[in-house]
């Protein structure tokens, strides 16, 4: 059978099983919005705290770099001895490499402030608080957005991987379908899976665009 | 392309760089040029010798014998390296040209195109390719390769196409204005000015590359993550960590060894 | 200076030059005609938009022309082969261009390369390049493009559109990028050094002061690169065309006539002058022979030092050298008498000063040696506009191709 005649049986096993698919991705999107706002508070306050002091900056930068270059399977096989399986490591997981696009982005947007709009805060006797929280993040905001999306990208992608430490989510059925490799059953499993996971990253994508443009001053746009 | 933008286009220029911090870090001042050549290798040695003195701490059992032996984790790393070095050099010989050819001013209309396509590809994801090729063509060293290129082209076609893009068209006017052929400028002005942003997509594919190759004891190709797996299947920690550790040690290296290579074929004087 | 008519052999002709786009009702450029005589500037000029710089694009074929012709030297070179055609034309472009990953010997050798010239014949082109623009080569050799100022990058870009020598450069608008001081001495070096090679030079500018100071003719361009005026800038300012040429040049046309000339093309007036180490007896007399209420007095090597009246020469026991009042206000030979005007408003005596290239004095020029240089200007121009008049009016002559 080659890959057409697989993929010709396909939306007969989907008529019967899209609901458990469905929630599948609904469990999948639930670690990965739990691990995306975990990264975001973590990785914009990280941002905030070091975009004016470059060595710190870099530190971070270089640390969170570092998570991103660690290979998925490994991180998740060193957290197994540490937290177990479940979805605890894999949120974890997810989280470290949420964190260099949102940091990143964040330093990037606050440090692309026109210094002449701060120093005009400044003169209207706005603190370094309300300067934060009114202008620059505002102004930065667009960018930081963006490498949230980012990191959303990734960690789709990444949590199917996550099925290896017993992980919630589409990476079951992936790795069900390893188990039936040459089989219809197999190709099912493996395709609907990796194609829910894809529709699901389209689907973030969409939303973020939706968030950035709700989420962005006018003025901005 | 210091600040990715919130726009489709922005894609372009954001996304490609997104697995790496490298040009803001430059921004900042630039690493501090001992932890870039000399700090990378020293934890990574440090951290070997860590697990080294673990592992030789246990009481190692026949199962944990077999996966943990000098033999079995040479082979593995090899595997590994060249899993990773032959699909990046594939990932290379592809996405480089292609990249070259649709930036070209008669096919320039179709690097949108083009680019929204590998996008597409880009959220699929790596374990679903390469379990579906398995269940499809069967299982084996071809089939991750095949699996590891198709998923990490994009970085490296993104990346060729943003580096010729950004040449300043001045630099090109200039070019041909004095006689060069649109060869000439190609092959002396803009990829030799592309070459920063080349390597930084390079390095993205290889760094997917190698986090992939882990995944390819799946379909039967071996690597490291054949160790991880063993321990993982088996229950067995010391085996696990030693997998996961030797994985990110590998993993790191070779990127430390990416960014020496970025760093010795930076153009001078840009 | 001959009349724009009369060039015998022109180095480039334009004939019936167009530039058509596609979906546009109205052509870029609608037939420009033109002749660009050898070794000459010839600067065109007018409001953006007016198709200066495609009409400079279509000379080395940056531009593919829709219709008509490029001759240089004779030789119609809009089928010649495009690269071919490039290396042995010189191009400066605004942005300069310099390859930032290339050393200056590498960008300026670049042309010579091109062409595979051996490598120590483009060893020794470099640097007599270098030299030519003002570069030590042992020094700047080997840098890169970021390693030099503004002006220094500029001075690159010259030596390397001057590569392979070519007989013809197209400069678009070169100088536009560069802080106005520093421009202003790089457009007398740029002068300085055309006079030594003799190129033939089509200069794009939108700067109409530009124009007059680097042109040896100017066209005006209006929209669609139809030609306003093409003539010296003499003629250009002391009888403009048209209402579009008037307006163009702007107000001050008078004033913009001082930048036409030099110093040294004026007769200067002499001042009475003598040295510091004179005696003070010698010096009263010489005052009280001369008509002027102050003397210029110079130090060992007759460079300007003070300028002193009869009463700082009564204050004996002040020695000569710190009384009166300093001797400002100098300039060149070079200088233009725009220049000198600018000087001479800020002297306490109403003269700039001449010096040579050793600082040592040569006389002065006042507002009369200013005013009856316009009157000359004026003068010239009305003998040959009657003189052109008189030609047109000759049965069987042929006319020149202004317009």
């Amino acid at each position: 059978m080659d890959f057409f005649d697989y993929l010709g049986n396909v939306p007969e096993y989907l008529r019967d099983e899209w609901r458990s698919y469905l929630d599948l991705a609904i469990d999948h999107a639930q670690i990965v919005v739990t691990a995306i706002l975990i990264a975001t508070v973590i990785g914009v306050g990280l941002g905030v705290l070091t975009y004016r002091r470059p060595p710190a900056a870099k530190v971070v930068l270089t640390v969170t770099g570092t998570f991103l270059t660690i290979p998925s399977f490994a991180l998740f096989g060193l957290f197994i001895p540490i937290f177990g399986l479940g979805s605890r490591p894999a949120i974890v997981a997810l989280v470290m490499y949420a964190l260099l696009p949102i940091v990143r982005n964040t330093i990037t947007g606050l440090r692309s402030v026109d210094p002449a709009v701060t120093e005009s805060a400044v003169g209207m006797g706005l603190s370094r608080g309300q300067r934060l929280a009114r202008i620059e993040l505002p102004l930065a905001w667009p960018v930081v957005v963006t490498g949230i999306r980012v990191s959303t990208q990734l960690t789709v992608g990444i949590a199917a991987i996550a099925a290896i430490v017993n992980g919630p989510g589409l990476g079951g059925p992936i790795f069900q379908g390893l188990r039936a490799t040459g089989t219809q059953r197999g190709f099912n499993l493996a395709f609907s899976g990796t194609v829910s996971v894809a529709l699901l990253a389209l689907l973030f994508d969409l939303l973020f665009q939706v968030i950035a443009r709700l989420t962005t001053s006018k003025g901005l746009r | 392309m210091t600040a990715p933008t919130v726009d489709r286009g922005g894609d372009v220029a954001g996304a490609g760089d997104a697995l790496a911090a490298e040009e803001l870090v430059e921004e900042l001042g630039g690493p501090s040029p001992l932890w870039r050549w000399v700090g990378t290798p020293v934890v990574l040695a440090g951290v070997c010798a860590a697990l080294y003195v673990y592992v030789q701490g246990q009481d190692l059992d026949r199962i944990e014998e077999a996966a943990l032996n000098a033999p079995m984790i040479r082979q593995r790393v090899l595997e590994h390296l060249e899993l990773t070095a032959v699909s990046t050099f594939f990932v290379i010989v592809i996405a480089v040209p292609l990249g070259m050819l649709v930036t070209r001013p008669a096919t320039r209309r179709l690097a949108p195109a083009v680019l929204a396509v590998a996008n597409v590809g880009q959220s699929i994801p790596s374990i679903g390719i390469l379990v579906l090729l398995a269940v499809v063509v069967g299982i084996g060293f071809e089939q991750a390769i095949t699996a590891l290129v198709l998923y990490a082209v994009l970085p490296v076609l993104r990346n060729t196409m943003v580096g010729l893009d950004q040449v300043d068209r001045s630099l090109i006017e200039a070019g041909r204005g004095m006689g060069m052929t649109a060869r000439q400028v190609l092959l002396r002005i803009e990829l030799p000015l592309a070459v920063p942003v080349m390597l930084a997509g390079i390095r993205t594919a290889l760094v997917i590359n190698v986090g992939t190759a882990a995944l390819a004891t799946f379909i039967g190709a071996g690597g490291l993550g054949w160790i991880i797996n063993q321990g993982n299947i088996h229950d067995r920690t010391p085996v696990l960590v030693t997998g996961s550790v030797l994985t990110a040690v590998v993993a790191l290296a070779l990127d430390w060894i990416a960014g020496i290579v970025e760093d010795l074929l930076r153009p001078k004087g840009t | 200076m001959t009349d724009a008519s009369r060039s015998p052999e022109p180095m480039i002709r334009l004939e019936s030059l167009t530039k058509r786009y596609p979906g546009q009702a109205v052509p870029a450029v609608d037939g420009i005609t033109l002749d660009i005589p050898k070794g000459e500037i010839v600067v065109l000029v007018g409001p953006s938009g007016c198709g200066k710089t495609t009409v400079l694009k279509m000379i080395n074929r940056l531009i593919e022309p829709t219709s008509g012709r490029v001759l240089i030297g004779g030789e119609d070179v809009t089928r010649a082969d495009a690269d071919e055609l490039r290396r042995h034309i010189g191009y400066v472009i605004q942005q300069i261009g310099l390859f930032p990953h290339m050393t200056v010997a590498e960008n300026v050798g670049m042309v010579p390369k091109l062409l595979h010239w051996e490598k120590q014949r483009i060893a020794a082109r470099v640097d007599e390049l270098l030299e030519l623009v003002g570069l030590d080569p042992a020094e700047y050799r080997d840098r890169y493009p970021k390693e030099l100022s503004g002006g220094q990058r500029q001075r690159v870009g010259v030596a390397r559109a001057l590569g392979a020598d070519p007989p013809v450069m197209l400069m678009d608008e070169p100088f536009g990028a560069i802080d106005p001081i520093t421009r202003d001495r790089l457009q007398n070096e740029f002068l300085r050094i055309q006079a030594d090679v003799r190129k033939t030079i089509v200069f794009v500018t939108h700067d109409i002061d530009e124009a007059i100071k680097m042109g040896d003719r100017i066209a005006i361009l209006r929209e669609q690169s139809h030609i306003a005026q093409y003539d010296t800038p003499e003629a250009i300012l002391t009888a403009p065309a048209d209402g579009f040429v008037e307006d163009f040049i702007g107000a001050g046309a008078a004033l913009k006539r001082l930048n036409l000339t030099r110093v040294r093309e004026v007769p200067l007036d002499h001042w009475p002058a003598a040295s510091v180490h004179e005696d003070r007896a010698r010096l009263r007399r010489l005052l009280a022979e001369s008509e002027q209420g102050s003397l210029l007095l110079l130090d060992e090597e007759d460079r300007p030092l003070r300028w002193v009246t009869a009463r700082d020469l009564a204050r004996e026991r002040e020695p000569l050298h710190r009384v009166g009042l300093p001797a400002t206000a100098v300039v060149e030979p070079h200088a233009t008498l725009h220049d000198a005007l600018d000087e001479m408003v800020t002297s306490t005596v109403g003269c700039a000063i001449v010096v040579d290239r050793r600082g040592r004095y040569q006389g002065v020029v006042d507002l009369g040696t200013v005013t009856s240089a316009i009157d000359e200007m004026r003068s010239d121009v009305r003998r040959r506009d009657r003189a052109v008049a008189e030609a047109e009016a000759a049965p069987g002559d042929a006319v020149g191709e202004v317009g």
